[in-house]
């Protein structure tokens, strides 16, 4: 299981999604999670990285696990995901400071996601009060952005809640190159 | 919101109008969850299936009707004379639409007359009149005999001869298309019904409560089905065929009664092939799609048939096994349980795959019902039992597996183990993630994990059956968009978790309705030829996720949690 996160993991580091050691992502099975090690490096995940805890309860696993397990616990309480994706996505974060609701306006951002809702929190990491705002947005939507911080997508698989949060980065960009060109800088030409 | 249910008491001949409360309604929606939750007010699960108590359902979904996109379809619940399971049946037909368009949601049927009888329904006038004139016929000049009687503007649901020959597998047929699998065609005949006359009604329309975001939500699944290449390309050009060639590719397609993966004559009974015969595709209500084929002999085959009658008997002869479907479509029976029952007595008697002309025997003498054909019409469990060889007999639950072998596709493994209708790809379709790649490809023989996709989608699937739309629209859209359609249209604001919740209510009781009905965790597992080493701690993993303790027994805990607690009243 552990070369899925990997792949995924290089991927996303690739993409720009997060920093060094930003981001986590993890899996359900059965009551079980596995999620990637606390203060690991998603781009080069080995099979050490990749931790196994329980949804409900504490076992001794959650000393290794990662600071947003608390969210993802109550994802998968409160949800049908099978698969969580945690990034902070620049372009995408720096919209959720000005944005109630990201809409997406390019094909793909507008056809997979339509838009995504921002959530803020008093306090943004590993926070009860997080874990109590997202999973209600994530019952409508595919990602969900918390303000100033970052996204949290899910699926029925990794690459599934890895490919909304890649999306949306995308259509950000995308709306991000639209807004800095501005239509009267574009010159008419009449060859 | 009202769902107007209609019992036709076969027996007593009355016909009364029942009430359903609004909350089952929204906690099962219609067709398949509402049959289910219903059969429990009329007969315990214990009953036998040919006990004239025992309820026979044709419900329509929320949807059914509407101008949403695929949506046509309608349901047919029944314990299964077959497998003895709870057991649900789609179909494509018109006769649905048009019991809604009468302003009639759903029937149930219970009873037994004395004579041969057919049900006409027009408006909400019910009766009941002869049908000896159609006893013995086969399907098309049953048809023509209604339509002499009754016009050309009818819908039908039908059972063929193959019903009254006792044929385990007899299908029931509306306006062409199949209520497939489990045997509805033998309980038509247990109570002396031939069939059920609709009369057809011009368009009415079914207004959403928000039409105009209704609208929006439809025009942006019209997009997806435009934008995605299987359902704007593969199955209009191909039908369900397009699948022949790809799993062959990949050694999945099961041969000479799934001792082999792989038949290397399947491209002469492929999509590819069989477009050459084609002359019109045809659509069911509100579809774009169209996925039916019409050769010159009739509808079909579909791809499952020419894997039952073709490439799993080794037959590579296209207009064989057009033949082969035709003889079917006439008498009513069931492709895939032919097949399979076909391949257990060939198996079991060390008959040569292969030969179309042993197999045109054994089909002629099974729709017959005569000598040897006598065995094959019990289905290939009781056949192989009756043989004192029960290791032949390629079925879950007493049905007959369908065309992907489950030894390189670890997911759909699980899910025919795990089906409450017995061994069957439909409850949850793995093929989706694991050979279609959507949402995303897995690896096939991939075992922890799986468990939890298999479930999504049991659940997922228990919703589509209730709602009703139909499967293929599920590989075109998220499960979201589908949550949206019904919210519009119903004026409902429930999340997909709703709905996945609603799933999984449905398939908690369609478990426990199969635990009164004598089945455990024994049931659960592969014939011992298509098992595997990870198989057990699959299911295993599969129980603990449902929540099931560890003989797969839905406990007190998750009954409350799914509103379930009336069955331990």
């Amino acid at each position: 299981m552990w070369e899925e996160f990997a792949k995924i993991g290089k991927l996303a580091w690739e993409q720009g999604l997060f920093s060094s050691h930003g981001g986590n992502m993890s899996v359900r099975v059965g009551e079980k999670i596995y999620i990637t090690r606390r203060g690991s490096m998603l781009g080069c995940i080995s099979e050490e990285d990749v931790i196994e805890t329980v949804i409900d309860g504490v076992d001794s696993n959650i000393s290794l696990a990662s600071t947003e397990i608390v969210v993802h616990r109550e994802i998968y309480k409160r949800t049908s995901a099978l698969a969580i994706f945690h990034a902070h996505p620049p372009l995408a974060t720096a919209l959720s400071m000005i944005c109630d609701e990201i809409i997406l306006e390019d094909s793909e951002g507008s056809y997979i996601l339509k838009k995504v809702p921002v959530v803020s929190a008093s306090k943004t990491v590993g926070s009860k009060e997080v874990a109590n705002i997202i999973p209600e947005y994530l019952k409508e939507f595919k990602v969900v952005m918390l303000k100033g911080h970052g996204s949290f997508s899910t699926g029925m698989m990794l690459e599934e809640a890895f490919s909304y949060t890649s999306t949306l980065e995308h259509s950000c960009k995308i709306m991000f190159y639209k807004l800095s060109i501005g239509k009267k800088n574009m010159k008419k030409c009449e060859w | 919101m009202d769902y107007k249910l209609f019992h036709i008491n076969l027996s007593s001949k009355e016909v009364k109008k029942i009430n359903i409360h609004p909350s089952i309604l929204k906690d099962y929606l219609g067709g398949r969850g509402l049959g289910v939750r219903l059969f429990f007010d009329f007969a315990k699960p214990e009953i036998d299936p040919f006990d004239e108590k025992s309820p026979i359902f044709f419900l329509t979904g929320p949807l059914t009707g509407s101008s949403g996109l695929l949506t046509g379809r309608f349901h047919c619940v029944f314990k299964s004379p077959l497998t003895g399971t709870i057991f649900d049946s789609s179909c494509g037909g018109y006769a649905g639409l048009h019991l809604k368009r009468n302003g009639i949601d759903g029937i149930v049927i219970t009873g037994k007359i004395a004579k041969p009888s057919l049900i006409y329904i027009e408006g909400e006038k019910i009766k009941i009149e002869s049908a000896e004139n159609l006893i013995q016929l086969k399907i098309s000049d049953r048809v023509k005999e209604v339509k002499k009687i009754y016009g050309d503007a009818v819908s039908y649901i039908m059972c063929g001869p193959s019903a009254e020959r006792g044929i385990l597998f007899s299908n029931l047929i509306s306006d062409g298309r199949f209520f497939g699998r489990g045997g509805g065609g033998c309980l038509f005949n247990s109570k002396n019904l031939v069939a059920i006359i609709v009369k057809k009604v011009d368009k009415v329309n079914f207004e959403p409560i928000d039409r105009e975001r209704f609208k929006y939500i439809n025009d942006e699944i019209d997009k997806w089905l435009y934008g995605n290449p299987i359902t704007s390309q593969g199955l209009p050009e191909f039908g369900t065929s397009v699948l022949m060639n790809l799993i062959n590719e990949l050694n999945l397609l099961p041969h000479k009664n799934f001792k082999e993966m792989h038949f290397k004559e399947a491209d002469k009974i492929s999509g590819e092939a069989l477009k050459e015969r084609v002359i019109k595709r045809r659509a069911c209500y509100s579809c774009k799609v169209a996925c039916g084929r019409i050769t010159k002999s009739g509808e079909g085959p579909e791809y499952e048939t020419l894997w039952a009658l073709g490439a799993n008997l080794g037959i590579s002869d296209l207009d064989a096994v057009i033949e082969f479907n035709r003889l079917c479509a006439e008498y009513g029976v069931d492709t895939i349980s032919l097949g399979g029952s076909i391949s257990a007595y060939m198996e079991l008697n060390s008959l040569p795959f292969g030969d179309k002309n042993l197999v045109f025997r054994l089909i002629n003498k099974t729709l017959e019902a005569e000598d040897e054909g006598k065995d094959i019409s019990l289905g290939s469990k009781r056949l192989a039992e009756k043989f004192g060889r029960k290791e032949v007999s390629m079925t879950v639950k007493g049905l007959e597996l369908p065309a992907y072998h489950p030894k390189g596709i670890y997911g759909m493994a699980l899910a025919y183990g795990t089906s409450n209708r017995g061994g069957c790809h439909l409850r949850a379709y793995m093929l989706a993630p694991e050979v279609l790649g959507i949402p995303k490809l897995i690896n096939r023989k991939l075992s922890k994990g799986k468990a939890g996709i298999v479930i999504y989608l049991q659940n997922s699937h228990a919703v589509c059956d209730s709602a009703i739309y139909c499967r293929f629209l599920g590989i075109a859209v998220t499960d979201d968009y589908l949550s949206r359609l019904l919210n519009a249209f119903m004026g409902w604001d429930l999340t997909t978790v709703d709905y996945q919740r609603i799933g999984e209510r449905i398939y908690n009781l369609e478990r426990i309705f199969n635990i009164r009905a004598g089945f455990d965790k024994k049931d659960d597992f592969l014939p011992q030829r298509l098992t595997f080493d990870e198989y057990e701690s699959m299911l295993n993993e599969y129980y603990i996720a449902r929540g099931w303790n560890e003989k797969g027994e839905p406990q007190y805990k998750k009954l409350k949690e799914l509103d379930l607690s009336w069955l331990l009243e």
